[in-house]
């Protein structure tokens, strides 16, 4: 069974079938919404959010892109979720800083990977973390979209609700503005993740 | 460099387009001319490199491991699409069939509260609402029950449409003076409510009323008006009506009416013959025969069965609502 075998079972009211599609997704859906949330328990809520919403609407679901329609929920749901942050900043700031030597729990080891390699990969990560905190929403949103997830331009910009234009200044903006954060956070690096290190 | 002028190839201009380069989002001219500039600047060149690096950085990240899956506890498709469909189906039937049910016995309570007052309809029509209980459970068993009635010519003049007393517009009607043609035969009402279960007490009653009747009503009415009400309540409150099957009707009613009825009201309906019934009794009234004592206790399941349609048309009603919604 296809993707629109599902997604057309599901608009019937198939239960089974949407779980089909979650089980498809979840994944995707979850990581995004750590990568802009930059906490595990948010992402969690704003991933639950997101599956709940869609099963509500998914008759909505008019064709093209699913993965997209499935990513503005969760985007949707991830401003749902910053909005409750800002109202409790102290934990949102407990969050976003994450410990570099007391890495986020629940990060996937690739299984080729040693444990060090591992444990550096864990430290670039909360670099990159931290570096996207510093982001506006949107641009963090839109570069978590293409440089993480992988959509492309039109897929970001049907996910964020905006056109390809906003897209395209949001990403160079965000990239930028990362990249003087990295630059400038590049002694924090594991010694191969840096910049002059040659060839990441 | 030669090209400065050009905005796509001052520093600020490569800076602003770099990153759509990397994705190779630019058009093949352009993409060109950014590639020739980064040959000659090293400065552009570096801040090049080093959104690469970023983007390489960024992707290198490690992924957060599911901590859950995120499936839903919804139904699956047997039951969410198959089953509420059929209950759909149901709860939509049995509002329709309660709310005529409960209309015609509106029709039926206004024929006796303002129709002349005579008891004699009460019965009767409680009757035609009990007779048919037959009907859904076995239409074989209905067919031979209707034979058999028919069997039973001498005192009745039966096969009168039972459901016209039932119609609300048929409430006047009694008061008017008994015109067979009055009386049109419509079968329009109740027809195709016969799908409640049946339980199969009334339709043993049915079919033993008749010959109670007719053997007690040539003794004693009043216990041929009393054995007729028990049953005729109770296959009421077994809401089960159709008008296909003969009511017997004149049986029931008070054996005034019966023996008052002349031979040809066989063609009549049941509501000429109430209304008959009524006549008589307004123009002669047998004080032995209609005892005002009786007359209130058969009112009464009217009532009760009114209240019961009622609660069950708007508990299959929201029913309706609660699927529909959940559609
Ligand atoms: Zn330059």
């Amino acid at each position: 069974m296809d993707e629109q075998t599902f997604i057309r079972a599901a608009q019937k009211g198939d239960g089974a079938a949407f779980n089909q599609l979650v089980r498809g997704y979840q994944h995707q859906v979850y990581r995004t919404a750590y990568r802009v949330l930059g906490d595990a328990a948010s992402a969690q809520d704003a991933t639950q959010d997101a599956f709940i919403a869609a099963y509500k609407h998914i008759r909505a679901f008019r064709g093209g892109s699913f993965k997209a329609w499935l990513l503005r929920i969760v985007t949707n749901a991830c401003y749902d979720q910053l909005r409750v942050k800002q109202r409790r900043p102290s934990a949102s700031l407990d969050a976003m800083l994450l410990d570099p030597d007391n890495p986020a729990p629940g990060l996937e080891r690739a299984a080729s990977e040693s444990p060090q390699d591992f444990a550096e990969r864990q430290e670039l990560g909360a670099t990159i973390q931290r570096g996207l905190a510093i982001l506006p929403h949107d641009q963090r949103m839109t570069l978590a979209l293409v440089d993480i997830e992988g959509l492309s331009y039109d897929e970001a910009a049907d996910a964020l609700s905006t056109n390809v234009g906003t897209v395209k200044s949001r990403l160079s903006r965000a990239r930028a503005a990362l990249r003087d954060f990295l630059v400038q956070q590049q002694e924090l690096l594991p010694a191969r993740y840096r910049l002059n290190s040659e060839k990441v | 460099m030669v090209e400065r002028n050009n905005s796509a190839n001052t520093h600020a201009g490569v800076e602003a387009r770099l990153s759509e380069y990397l994705d190779h989002r630019l058009a093949a001219h352009e993409h060109a001319r950014i590639e020739q500039h980064l040959r000659e600047c090293a400065e552009c060149r570096a801040s090049y490199e080093s959104l690469r690096w970023t983007i390489a950085l960024v992707k290198q990240a490690p992924a957060p491991a599911l901590p859950r899956a995120f499936t839903l506890p919804v139904p699956t498709v047997a039951q969410r699409a198959a089953r509420p469909s059929l209950a759909f189906g149901f709860a939509q039937f049995a509002t329709v069939l309660a709310t005529l049910l409960l209309l015609a016995v509106i029709g039926v309570d206004l024929i006796t509260q303002f129709g002349g007052g005579t008891i004699a309809s009460a019965p009767s029509v409680a009757k035609q609402f009990a007779a048919p209980a037959t009907a859904p459970a076995a239409p074989t068993t209905a067919a031979r029950d209707q034979a058999a009635e028919a069997a039973k010519p001498a005192q009745a003049p039966k096969p009168a449409e039972p459901t016209k007393p039932a119609a609300p517009t048929a409430a006047p009607k009694p008061t008017m003076a008994p015109q067979p043609t009055a009386v049109p035969p419509a079968a329009a009402l109740p027809a195709p409510m016969s799908v409640l279960p049946t339980p199969t007490a009334p339709r043993t009653v049915v079919g033993a009323l008749p010959e109670t009747t007719e053997t007690k009503g040539a003794t004693d009415t009043t216990t041929a008006k009393s054995s007729s009400a028990t049953p005729a309540f109770r296959a009421g409150l077994a809401i089960t009506a159709t008008a296909t099957l003969p009511a017997p009707t004149a049986t029931l009613a008070p054996t005034s009416t019966a023996t008052s009825v002349p031979p040809t009201a066989t063609a009549l309906t049941s509501l000429t013959i109430v209304a008959q019934a009524r006549a008589e009794a307004t123009r002669a009234p047998a004080p032995t025969q209609v005892p005002p004592a009786t007359a209130q206790p058969l009112v009464t399941p009217l009532r009760v069965i009114e209240v019961g349609l009622l609660i069950l048309v708007v508990f299959f009603g929201a029913t309706v609502v609660m699927l529909w919604r959940r559609k």
